[in-house]
């Protein structure tokens, strides 16, 4: 069973340069791709923007996605998206792009390499306290992994980890066997049928890219609103004695 | 192993990277047209609501415009009908007016034809009765009508009171001594002769007398002078002729009158009733 070797699993294996422990391998040279895409989609349609009606078809697109993400967030958090935004669309976008670029031949989704989406799931792990502490505080923070008893504080801890793993596993699991299983199936099956099992993971992808987003977004949520929900609980209290 | 630890830290660097290019190349571009756009289109909706309204006022100001206007219209209507109505009974006062002029126009030439025609039948008859006169006294007494005149004339002047003949004297004085004696025949001279001197035996010695002959005086004689006048004539007579002919006239006339009358009035009823339709 040598024929699936651990180089066609892994994107980082393919490496076009390397320096001591700096290698520029596959994944890295398909991030930049994908980023410099995005990037210069966004550039040329936004660089002319139309303040008034009509506005070109371009436009209206990028307006619809960003706006709707922006009632996705403001829905999710309850409360105004603000920088939200930023990380939160820019995990779905980035997903969403190169899940889809798949369909064009010789493109590696970089997100079917596990370093890629430990990487977007420890920069998820990361914000959670970034964003917990600008809205709560050091302390109120911290104070969650202790409550509602001091006998939570190590279940809080590994639940965090644990999310953060299945953060990266699950995305990188779902974009590297749709590629895998479309390999496969050319090898068994040469026609047609692969293009359906595409169709399949392109849809996939979406909805995986969704799906991380969303998530990363309820952590953040869960980590600025307990604080809230706590105070208006107070408040209530408050107002019954 | 599937993880390369380089990798993760390159893509984490890779994507932070990416947020701030996105930030500044998508979302605030992308967040500031749309806001920009909202604002724009809330203006735009705003100044179309207020110009609603102003259009609704300025609507509601012409209605009430045409309000007054249809009033003023109603006003002006009844004050021209109210005119046409005074002048409608103006004009007939003045047509009744114009009616009755004429009547008193045709009843002044009536009159005037009426006087003038007494007046001819008052010198036809004078001239009748003076000849009818003289042929009958002549006929009968055999003498001369005109010399019974110039008898009773003198007569008259010989009876006359002191004062009436003094009255007389005066004015004789007045004029100058100068009378005049005016007879609607001619005087022969013996005739001329004994009024001269009758004048100057009953009323004043010197007085100077002229004779003239008048065919208005028809028959009879007068001597006149300052303003104070004695006279005897056939014009008495003729008065008396005149005044039953024109009662008889006048008499004639009213009956007619009467009649005109009556007529006029259904008619001016008839003009009325054709005002008022």
């Amino acid at each position: 069973m040598d024929w699936m070797s651990i180089k066609e699993i892994s994107l980082d294996q393919v490496i076009f340069w390397q320096w001591g422990p700096i290698s520029l391998n596959g994944t890295i040279v398909f991030t930049w791709a994908v980023s410099a895409f995005m990037v210069l989609f966004s550039h040329l349609i936004t660089r002319k923007l139309s303040t008034d009606v009509p506005l070109s078809r371009w436009q209206n697109l990028l307006e619809v996605v960003v706006e709707g993400m922006l009632k996705e967030i403001r829905e999710i958090s309850q409360e105004e998206p603000g920088s939200y935004l930023y990380f939160v669309g820019t995990l779905f976008l980035f997903i969403l792009v190169s899940n889809i670029l798949t369909i064009v031949p010789g493109f590696l989704a970089p997100t079917a390499s596990l370093s890629t989406t430990a990487g977007l799931a420890i920069c998820v792990f990361a914000a959670v306290p970034v964003y917990g502490i600008m809205s709560r505080g050091f302390l109120g923070y911290l104070r969650q992994y202790i409550e509602p008893t001091l006998f939570m504080l190590p279940f809080n801890i590994i639940g965090e980890l644990s999310r953060t793993l299945a953060l990266a596993v699950r995305l990188f699991g779902n974009i590297m066997s749709g590629t895998k299983i479309v390999a496969i199936l050319i090898a068994i099956v040469p026609l047609v049928f692969p293009v359906l099992m595409h169709a399949l993971g392109l849809l996939t992808g979406v909805i995986q890219a969704y799906i991380f987003a969303v998530l990363a977004m309820v952590y953040i949520a869960s980590a600025t609103r307990a604080q809230k929900q706590k105070k208006g609980r107070q408040k209530q209290k408050g107002e019954h004695s | 192993m599937l993880i390369d630890w380089f990798t993760v830290a390159a893509q984490i660097i890779n994507f932070l990277i990416l947020v701030g290019l996105l930030k500044h190349f998508l979302y605030d571009r992308i967040i500031r047209a749309m806001v920009e756009r909202e604002g724009r289109i809330r203006a735009r909706l705003e100044e179309a609501e207020k110009k609603e309204k102003e259009s609704d006022a300025e609507a509601e100001k012409y209605r009430r415009k045409n309000i007054e206007i249809e009033e003023k219209r109603k006003g002006i209507l009844e004050k021209a009908r109210g005119e046409a109505e005074n002048q409608r009974i103006e004009l007939t006062q003045k047509a009744r007016q114009e009616v009755e002029n004429l009547r008193t126009r045709w009843r002044e030439s009536v009159q005037r034809e009426k006087t003038s025609f007494l007046r001819e039948l008052k010198q036809l008859a004078g001239h009748q009765v003076y000849a009818v006169t003289r042929r009958a006294i002549k006929d009968l007494a055999d003498e001369n009508l005109e010399e019974r005149a110039v008898h009773v004339f003198l007569k008259k002047l010989e009876n006359m009171k002191r004062e009436e003949k003094n009255k007389l004297a005066e004015a004789f004085k007045k004029d100058g001594n100068k009378a005049t004696v005016r007879s609607g025949f001619e005087l022969s001279k013996s005739q001329r002769q004994q009024i001269t001197r009758t004048l100057h035996e009953q009323i004043e010695n010197d007085t100077e007398v002229r004779y003239e002959m008048d065919t208005e005086i028809i028959f009879g004689i007068e001597v006149k002078s300052g303003g104070e006048k004695l006279a005897w004539s056939l014009e008495g007579y003729i008065k008396a002729l005149e005044d039953q002919t024109r009662v008889a006239l006048e008499k004639e006339a009213e009956a007619e009158d009467a009649e005109k009358e009556s007529k006029e009035i259904t008619n001016g009823e008839e003009i009325r009733e054709e005002g008022s339709r």
